[in-house]
């Protein structure tokens, strides 16, 4: 009789084990039964973004997941490319740097259309519905006080040069419009140019030589990135107008803040992408392993002036312990 | 059971596992929510209309600002709760906007003018040792936005509209406040405020430097 019973209920247990195993969430793990999170940075050819990413990279890895840096190389058909093949992968979380404010959004809601959360790390995406949460530094607070430190240190008379980022990024514009908050209300600071050089270091030599041969009275150069700030260095050093110009950043990356220290660079904007990337990966995680999902959509990241004055408590990347 | 029996048993249960690891890798299907018009539900977020900056703005100051002042926090028992516990203070009176660094402070009260600068007037407020400074020029960055509670930066798709509307209360500040008050301003004047602050330390606290949204010039004629 017992044998007759288990014969007849082992198709229903079959039939049950098989039910119960195909109901998947999407997001399968790997076959070393770890799940998988992606993380996509804009460019991995600003040392910045390269801490930003290995960082997130790193502490996913810490909190048990394996996990992928993905290089957008600051092209938004690269990051798309990339999206699908996460998407395909079935990966279970992607942290994100943005390469485009607006083009990147269509991205990262295709991702959440396959149930895959994003955290946007440092830049963000025009939606407020797309990402899971956006972690970014408050850039323009960080650009008003750079602003104001610019005219302690230029004087309320002088003429000076923007270098702007990529302009399809907000943190461009926060930054400028940050600094120009400021600077603007002394009629006697005039801008004699402001041009894009894509946070790219070897683009801000060039367009630094080029401004300066036509403006040979130059008193300060504002940069919208510490790499655009170094190129513009070199581009005075090379003019021999480094002791007269005055030199101004944003991010505190590590060679600006040696900078800073020898009395090169006059100031820079400490970002801290360390712990941006570090909190996005946790977030991530929570998302995963405890189903939190009432994430603050925005969460401004503190920002710090970085001079002469308090560099001692500071190091690349970061403060000092 | 039988020797047979057991066999056909086993072999029933490794299909079972091979089909049920087959199936966690290439589910058959997967469990969704359905909204009411039978369509899957999209993951849930917040979703916020485009906002207007500048309509926001006069929005906030013209009703939900004067309003708030009554949520300020009474200076004299924020100085108090200061000398007791700096750290506790924050905690308790200040907002803290995102992870890390300043926070932002709301805040109403009277004091005696003691001194005018340029850019500030220092003002004594009542037997306390603290001072306050009040802006009197050009106002910058988002104390005004950040301290009092009522703006949600998850209301904002973009940041430039968010810092706008920074660059918008500021102005605000400068030409309804300031202005029409600077002059009246001088040493003695007794002056009630509500105003906003940004703590980056416990220096901040003295003098602890304010953005006004509100002057009230309660005894201009008066002189020391």
């Amino acid at each position: 009789m017992n044998q007759t019973i288990l014969r007849r209920m082992c198709p229903l247990i079959l039939l049950t084990m098989i039910l119960l195993a195909g109901c998947g969430d999407g997001s399968p793990a790997t076959s070393a039964g770890k799940p998988r999170i992606a993380v996509v940075i804009s460019t991995l050819n600003n040392p910045w973004f390269v801490v930003l990413g290995e960082t997130a990279r790193d502490r996913a890895v810490e909190l048990g997941y394996e996990a992928t840096l993905f290089d957008s190389q600051n092209d938004t058909a690269k990051e798309s490319a990339h999206f699908d093949n996460i998407i395909a992968a079935g990966y279970s979380a992607i942290l994100f740097n943005p390469t485009d404010a607006d083009g990147s959004v269509a991205n990262v809601q295709r991702a959440k259309e396959a149930w895959i959360p994003v955290f946007c790390i440092d830049r963000e995406i025009n939606s407020t519905d797309a990402a899971t949460a956006q972690l970014l530094s408050d850039n323009y607070s960080g650009a008003v006080a750079l602003g104001e430190y610019f005219v302690k240190q230029v004087g309320e008379e002088g003429k000076y040069v923007e270098l702007l980022g990529l302009v399809g990024d907000n943190n461009t514009w926060n930054r400028s419009k940050g600094f120009h908050s400021v600077v603007d209300r002394y009629q006697g600071l005039e801008m004699v140019a402001q041009q894009s050089a894509d946070f790219d270091r070897n683009r801000a030599l060039e367009v630094t030589e080029s401004i300066l041969a036509s403006h040979d009275d130059v008193d300060a150069i504002f940069c919208g990135n510490d790499a655009m700030a170094m190129g513009a260095y070199q581009a005075l050093l090379g003019a021999g107008k480094a002791e007269q110009v005055k030199v101004f950043g944003y991010d505190g990356a590590e060679d600006v803040v040696k900078s800073i220290a020898e009395g090169n660079i006059v100031a820079t904007v400490m970002q801290y992408p360390k712990l941006m990337a570090r909190t996005a990966a946790e977030y991530a995680d929570e998302y995963i392993l405890n189903g939190k999902r009432d994430f603050q959509q925005k969460i401004p990241v503190n920002v710090d002036l970085v001079s002469a004055e308090n560099i001692d408590k500071f190091t690349a990347y970061g403060k000092k312990d | 059971m039988s020797r047979r029996g057991l066999i056909i048993t086993i072999i029933w249960c490794g299909v079972a596992l091979g089909a049920a690891v087959l199936c966690y890798f290439f589910p058959l299907f997967q469990v969704k929510p359905i909204d009411d018009d039978g369509s899957v539900r999209q993951p849930r977020a917040n979703v916020s209309a485009p906002v207007n900056v500048t309509d926001y703005a006069d929005e906030l100051w013209n009703d939900r600002l004067p309003d708030a002042f009554g949520n300020a926090v009474d200076i004299e028992e924020l100085f108090e709760a200061v000398d007791r516990d700096a750290g506790q203070a924050r905690n308790k009176l200040a907002r803290q906007v995102g992870l890390g660094g300043a926070c932002f402070l709301f805040v109403r009260g009277s004091g005696h003018v003691e001194d005018v600068a340029a850019d500030y007037c220092t003002l004594k407020i009542g037997g306390q040792s603290r001072q306050v400074r009040i802006r009197i020029e050009v106002v910058v960055g988002n104390a005004v936005r950040d301290s009092t509670g009522l703006v949600d930066v998850n209301q904002f798709a973009n940041s430039q509209d968010f810092n706008n509307l920074s660059a918008q209360l500021n102005r605000r500040v400068e030409t309804h406040v300031i202005a029409p008050s600077r002059e009246s301003l001088r040493v003695g004047v007794r002056v009630g405020f509500v105003g906003c602050a940004r703590v980056s330390d416990d220096r901040d606290f003295d003098p602890l430097s304010l953005v006004p949204v509100h002057l009230d010039i309660v005894d201009p004629q008066v002189q020391p």
